[in-house]
């Protein structure tokens, strides 16, 4: 074993957690090693409860497919758990599952993404089916119908046969014209059943090497025996070249964008969004308040004084979703009975216009950074969250680091920061919004 | 294949060790402070946090008949103000806090429940006193939020996993209140009033009976000091309602349809009742569902998914109530597979119903039950949930930690012998909600026919 590089992260969160410095001594420490192919891998030791997930990041997901070959990422993720070249199909599951663990994967705009989570016996053989399966898949026909069926289906139950999800899909065509963020992740049913197997193997040669890899180990381990099983499982595998993405090359949008559906439904609902900065840009930090400050509780801005002291609304949400080269600012809406639409959009747009002109008042920035705070400690109660965490945060946001730092960077927002986040990226001419109207059934209106 | 064994057999060996570590975190100090809640607490100083639920016995089977979705009313109600503070200050003082006070109605009781930096757990139980004690309950809240429980419910009503769950248990407890809509009927929730709700916080959210569960970085003697300080001013108990007789459970199997238009996909639900928690053959049919429907490599996921590409998901679960428990199956597929996807599953509900299971799969599901305990029970909010519902169905303080060995103690013959006898040929529901002019035809036939078509409200 020879690891080309190591460096160690250890962050105290008591040392920065500053409304009242608990005396907690809590600190988390994060190893980052290089292996002698390149891999990087975060090793994170907690034995608090006796398992390990592993989890391996590939940064290859829906904004790397092309027009007419969209939801490839996903489908090859489904593949990823029919055999390679020393573990037939089906021996991936039931072996992990006889060990007393548990998998899942997912594929997002920017990357497909694998864990396991299992007790601390099962690291070798976890490794061992991972790294076979990182150069090895088997790609055959057989194994394509089979996930290309499970795929359509599951593009039925999530998109075709859901509201939220079609308003959603619908959405991020909207709001993306050039980049293919706009695309679905799951596909288009189209591509769906026109991938064949050559297709498939370049993608899966393209995306699935050390050199575009990233390995996350965090639970009941040792580090440095595990660095050895890696070394010995992954460090040995060809390195792959990098891959390449597609550049930024949404245009500006220069005014609102509207859709409406058409579908069966109880009532219609609303949903906005908005483009903003990515998820390594400093400006994300105070959309990640305006979130909390608009939607985080009962008194946050949108809930106090549209749903109930106008009872414009009858229910309203944001989410920030930020993702590598741009974030997601959304904020879904169902209109009061009775509230037309277009009213219910005005009273949201007149709360949005608010927050970008006047400063937040003291006393919601307040409760907005000790929801954020809390929910950070939440989102490290468990291994797999952390690994999952850890790694995105290296990933996406420029070192797994900047996540323990978070809480002090909030802190140190001014009202009149969050003001002029609100003023540059929730400005009416970025907007895009999407409406989805109730028929009767039947398809009539 | 040698070194494949090789890490097999070394993951298989150590199994047992794993899941034995840690009782230290599973069993909770139980006290009982002077008026009569009970207080379970576990330590954990991992992180700085506390997890809280509270339970109350008050749920949808103490609503009245007529006004289904009181319980879940009253509890919507709760965070809408106090008779000391308006909605928005009760929200900004649970937001300075940083959380937020989820209250939530179920079949049985009704949880508030929340996390905390454990610096502020004196004023988050302080909070959860206020509401549960001296919630407003006024007439105008309760119309808007009667409206938006008619928004919600008419949602969901769209939403046809929603209607397969609400025609299942309706259809297994006809008239029995594990049956009754828990958030209402469009009809009662229109009869409910405010003073439905009133008169059911006074009959029901008292204290004795009810369970404060606390996970986190605390001291037990501290908590019971807190807890006692904070629920000082609430008393009472309330009075036992006579348990309503379960139905009898009809001969063989029924076939049920459920219409709803322009659907590219049916759901299918296979379920029968069984017996609850407390009954000696429970854990046991436990393990048994994990065979047929738990983990990945389940029978129904197997069969379903990985054999013929039929659906995204297939699982089975078990669901208990205090006295009685439902066994439930579920998948869904394109309105073209219908057929195939409901005789598959109800193959493979038969053929596990008749035993024969290979030792390799039954061990191999016991594992994997074994090997989730620890995940299951990692989290501080995880663990309070827990120890409510140990409470509820009565059982041991030491329930966490013993668990695994309960689970290691069952072999394939005992959940095989469970299986025959607490899920015999009677009583079975098959639903099926869908577009049924598509699909209707198509299952006419299934199992010598004879749907019946409900309407689900």
């Amino acid at each position: 074993m020879r690891p080309g590089f190591s460096s160690t992260c250890r962050v105290g969160l008591a040392a920065i957690a500053l409304f009242a410095p608990p005396t907690y001594g809590l600190e988390l420490e994060v190893q980052r090693h290089q292996l002698s192919n390149g891999l990087t891998v975060l090793l994170h030791e907690e034995h608090a409860v006796p398992v390990v997930t592993f989890q391996v990041f590939y940064r290859c997901g829906g904004k790397d497919e092309v027009v007419g070959a969209t939801g490839i990422s996903h489908l090859l993720e489904h593949m990823m758990f029919n055999g390679s070249e020393h573990y037939p199909p089906k021996a991936f599951d039931e072996l992990l599952e006889a060990a007393g663990g548990s998998s899942n994967g997912y594929t997002w705009k920017d990357q497909t993404a694998y864990m396991e989570t299992f007790p601390p016996a099962a690291l070798e053989l976890v490794l061992d089916m991972e790294a076979d399966r990182m150069r090895s898949l088997a790609i055959t026909p057989e194994s394509l119908e089979q996930e290309r069926g499970i795929v359509a289906e599951e593009r039925r139950w999530a998109v075709d046969n859901d509201n939220d999800g079609a308003q959603w899909e619908a959405l991020l065509s909207l709001m993306f014209q050039a980049h293919p963020y706009r695309e679905p992740v799951v596909g288009w049913m189209d591509d769906i059943e026109h991938f064949d197997p050559a297709q498939l193997q370049d993608w899966y040669d393209r995306c699935y090497a050390p050199s575009n890899a990233l390995v996350v180990l965090a639970g009941d381990l040792e580090p440095e025996a595990t660095l050895v099983a890696l070394e010995a499982r992954f460090g040995v595998l060809d390195a792959g070249e990098p891959m390449a993405h597609p550049r930024w090359n949404e245009p500006e949008q220069g005014g609102l964008r509207y859709a409406e559906l058409h579908r069966p439904a109880g009532q219609p609902s609303i949903s906005m969004g908005y483009v903003g900065p990515s998820s390594s840009d400093p400006d994300l930090l105070p959309l990640e308040l305006l979130d909390y400050v608009m939607s985080g509780g009962r008194s946050s801005m949108l809930i106090d004084e549209l749903v109930h002291r106008d009872a414009v609304l009858l229910d309203v949400s944001t989410t920030l979703i930020p993702l590598e080269q741009a974030s997601l600012f959304l904020i879904d809406a169902t209109p009061a009975d009775g509230v037309e639409v277009e009213q219910a959009m005005e009273a949201i747009e007149a709360v949005v216009e608010t927050l970008r002109r006047l400063p937040v008042e003291p006393g919601r920035l307040e409760r907005a950074r000790r929801q954020l705070e809390l929910s950070l400690y939440q989102d490290l109660e468990s291994v797999e969250e952390r690994a999952d965490l850890f790694g995105s945060w290296e990933l996406f946001y420029g070192g797994n680091e900047i996540l323990l730092q978070r809480p002090a960077a909030w802190a140190a927002l001014e009202p009149e920061q969050l003001r002029q986040a609100a003023e540059r990226w929730l400005a009416p001419d970025r907007r895009s919004v999407v409406v989805l109207f109730p028929t009767e059934e039947g398809g009539e209106e | 294949m040698t070194r494949l064994m090789a890490l097999i057999c070394c993951a298989l060996l150590a199994l047992p060790r794993v899941v034995s570590a840690g009782t230290e975190s599973l069993v909770p100090r139980d006290s009982t402070i002077g008026n009569g809640l009970q207080v379970r607490v576990i330590e954990d100083h991992n992180l700085p946090l506390v997890s809280v639920v509270l339970m109350i016995p008050a749920g949808a089977i103490h609503d009245d008949p007529d006004l289904q979705g009181t319980a879940t009313m009253t509890a919507r109600l709760l965070t809408e103000g106090t008779t000391e503070r308006s909605a928005l200050e009760l929200a900004q003082a649970i937001e300075d806090l940083g959380g937020d006070l989820d209250v939530d109605a179920g079949t049985t009781f009704t949880t508030v429940s929340s996390s905390f930096l454990s610096r502020d757990l004196t004023d988050g139980l302080a909070l959860m006193a206020e509401v549960v004690e001296r919630p407003l309950l006024a007439a105008d809240d309760f119309e808007r939020e009667r409206e938006r429980a008619l928004g919600d419910l008419s949602e969901n009503l769209a939403y046809a996993p929603f209607v397969a769950t609400r025609a299942v248990y309706g259809q297994l407890y006809p008239g029995h209140p594990f049956g009754w809509a828990e958030s209402g009927t469009e009809a009662s929730l229109t009869a409910i009033t405010v003073e439905d709700l009133q008169a059911f916080h006074q009959a029901r959210y008292l204290p004795k009976g009810s369970v404060l569960c606390i996970v986190g970085d605390v001291k037990p003697r501290e908590v019971s000091r807190q807890a006692e300080q904070a629920f000082r001013g609430w008393r009472g108990r309330a009075e036992p309602v006579a348990p309503t007789a379960l139905p009898i459970p009809w001969d063989g199997v029924r076939k049920v349809l459920v219409d709803m238009p322009e659907q590219t996909q049916i759901q299918v639900r296979i379920a029968r009742r069984t017996v609850a928690r407390t009954h000696p053959d429970h854990l046991a049919l436990r393990q048994a569902n994990a065979l047929v429907g738990g983990g990945f490599t389940s029978r129904l996921m197997s069969e379903i998914r990985v054999e013929r590409s039929l659906s995204y998901g297939a699982s089975s679960s078990l669901w208990s109530f205090d006295s009685d428990a439902v066994f439930h199956a579920r998948t869904f597929t394109a309105n073209e597979t219908g057929r195939e996807a409901l005789d598959v599953a109800w193959d493979v509900i038969q053929g596990w119903r008749a035993g024969g299971w290979p030792d390799e799969e039954y061990d191999r599901a016991r594992n994997y039950t074994l090997g989730m305990l620890p995940q299951v029970l990692e989290t501080r909010t995880s663990r309070a949930w827990t120890l409510a519902m140990m409470a509820y169905h009565g059982l041991p303080a030491d329930d966490m930690a013993t668990r695994a060995a309960g689970i290691q103690a069952i072999d394939r013959a005992d959940a095989e012998a469970a299986v025959a006898k607490q899920l015999d040929g009677d009583g079975w529901l098959v639903l099926v909600v869908g577009d049924l002019e598509l699909v209707r035809t198509q299952l006419e036939d299934f199992d010598g026919g004879g749907w019946e078509v409900i309407e689900v409200d």
